[in-house]
């Protein structure tokens, strides 16, 4: 089992929290989003699922491993797979190098990461037009996919995106989003998506968080949330 | 102009080369210019000293000891430099922690050893001829351990997955974290290996050079020099910067008088600067 649990975590930034005894929760299979305003503690989650903030309080697991002391570079080898804010692919690596870091931890099984490189191609097709160039020149929206297919290298069991769709036309973000649903549905990968387009992200995810102020304000079913009138409130930051 | 002049300068020009190397290995995943680098040379320098000047020991064992040392060194010195810089935050603390740990190993050897200066014979005592100039074989052995220092470093960063990792660390810490790099570990890794480069290089140079307990800004600065007419973080620019200022300085020396040695590098350094400001082989780095 490979489910996330993220119990009473509060990070703090010298003396303000950035996360308030937050707890969520996402099961093998589930595709969840995470939604707020911003500064509501979105990427402070997955920062600190990561291993890159050290949180005060709270402990986060990992199927039934508790993983809150474990350094950052050793979770994404037992399957915790993160896309960052802004993309943060190596501009000066070629497409295809950005592709091998992803697969550091798996470096050992060389034709398995050689299999995984080509399965991404297959997947996005633009990725390979331009597997020779370096990074940095591509597009917003190909760097996005090429970000996504990083992450997904080291095949994680869990993939966390932050913002996928900043910057993005919109067009690229439903096609980007079309992958994603993709992914979720063919491949059974577990998706904790961060999204400023709430009505999007609720459109795809089964469930869905509302973070403020570093705390679940609301949590259920999207289908429910879609039209629930408090989540549009929580986005605008109205505070109660 | 005589030839012994050009050898001359060349090997000067191979052991700055050297010092920006393993300034260059530290720069890579850290981007931070260890101005602490040049006291791994005075290591080198005063085990030499200690084990075949004043012990006598076969060169095999201080060899050995050597390396144990500089690895030991590194360590405290990853230690000294990114403690301060991961707990502060700030933007410019390794520069203050590099000079901090730069004082303490100097006054450390300025301790250990009053009045001495570090000198001892050379490994093998012979010299080859070339069309009546000379290159002694100790010369010869820097020369060639920078050759294959530049060859290995080079070779590892553009061929292997760890060295992309590397290039990869200096660019974002955090992603290559979130990829699953174990970023700290390699980071410990470049100084441990930078030190060692530097270490042996002291420890080779000194017969020829003659090298005082608190010469490590010295050569600090020369390697910074070098690797800044050079491009920082380039290999390539490191050897390139290196010869540059050691056959400028040899040229110079001998024809204006020794004090004028000295200047001509940082008049290369400050017309590079004008005309190149990343250097020769240096690209644009993007603020961080």
């Amino acid at each position: 089992m490979s489910d996330l649990r993220i119990e009473g975590l509060t990070v703090t930034y010298g003396g303000a929290k950035a996360l308030d005894n937050l707890s969520i929760e996402v099961k093998t299979g589930e595709f969840v989003a995470l939604l707020g305003a911003n500064g509501a503690g979105k990427t402070t989650t997955l920062r600190a699922t990561s291993g890159l903030m050290r949180p005060a309080a709270g402990k986060v697991f990992f199927g039934d491993q508790d993983i809150s002391k474990l350094p950052g570079h050793k979770r994404t080898a037992i399957g915790i797979g993160h896309v960052p804010e802004g993309r943060q692919i190596f501009p000066d690596h070629s497409v295809e190098e950005n592709l091998q870091l992803g697969s550091f931890v798996r470096r050992k099984h060389r034709t398995e990461t050689a299999q995984s490189v080509e399965d991404m191609y297959d997947l996005f097709p633009r990725l390979k037009e331009r597997q020779k160039q370096a990074a940095g020149t591509l597009s917003g929206g190909e760097a996005q996919m090429l970000a996504i297919a990083r992450a997904l290298m080291s095949r994680p069991k869990i993939l966390m995106l932050d913002e996928p769709s900043l910057g993005l036309a919109p067009q690229l973000v439903l096609e980007l989003f079309k992958y994603l649903k993709r992914l979720h549905a063919e491949q059974g990968l577990t998706i904790l998506l961060v999204e400023q387009q709430a009505r999007l992200a609720l459109q795809l995810a089964q469930r869905a968080y509302i973070l403020e102020r570093g705390a679940v304000k609301i949590e259920g079913n999207s289908k429910d949330l879609i039209n629930d009138p408090r989540v549009a409130e929580a986005y605008l930051g109205k505070a109660s | 102009m005589s030839l012994q002049i050009w050898i001359d300068g060349l090997f000067a020009g191979s052991v700055f080369a050297i010092i920006a190397l393993s300034m260059t290995i530290v720069y890579q995943p850290t981007r931070i210019m260890n101005f602490a680098q040049g006291e791994g040379f005075v290591l080198g320098a005063a085990l030499g000293y200690q084990m075949l000047g004043v012990w006598k020991w076969p060169l095999i064992q201080s060899v050995v000891v050597l390396i144990l040392a500089a690895i030991l060194m590194g360590f405290i010195m990853e230690r000294m430099v990114m403690l301060p810089v991961q707990l502060s935050g700030s933007k410019f603390a390794w520069i203050i922690a590099t000079l901090a740990a730069a004082m303490i190993f100097q006054s450390a050897f300025n301790i250990k050893y009053v009045n001495v200066t570090f000198s001892y014979f050379d490994i093998i005592e012979k010299d080859i001829p070339i069309f009546g100039a000379k290159l002694s074989i100790q010369k010869l052995l820097v020369i060639l351990l920078m050759l294959l220092i530049f060859v290995i470093n080079d070779q590892f960063l553009k061929r292997t997955l760890w060295g992309r990792s590397i290039r990869a660390i200096a660019h974002n810490p955090d992603t290559s974290t979130i990829l699953g790099i174990p970023t700290r570990p390699v980071i410990k890794l470049a100084f441990i290996t930078g030190t060692i480069v530097i270490a042996l290089v002291g420890f080779l140079a000194t017969p020829v050079i003659i090298v005082a307990p608190a010469a490590g800004l010295f050569f600090t600065i020369q390697g910074f020099t070098a690797a800044i007419i050079g491009g920082v973080g380039s290999p390539k620019g490191a050897v390139i910067g290196g010869l540059i200022i050691g056959m400028l300085d040899s040229v110079v020396r001998s024809w204006l008088g020794g004090t004028w040695g000295l200047f001509s590098t940082f008049f290369a350094l400050a017309v590079i600067l004008v005309l190149k400001p990343n250097g020769l082989f240096g690209k644009r780095v993007e603020g961080r």
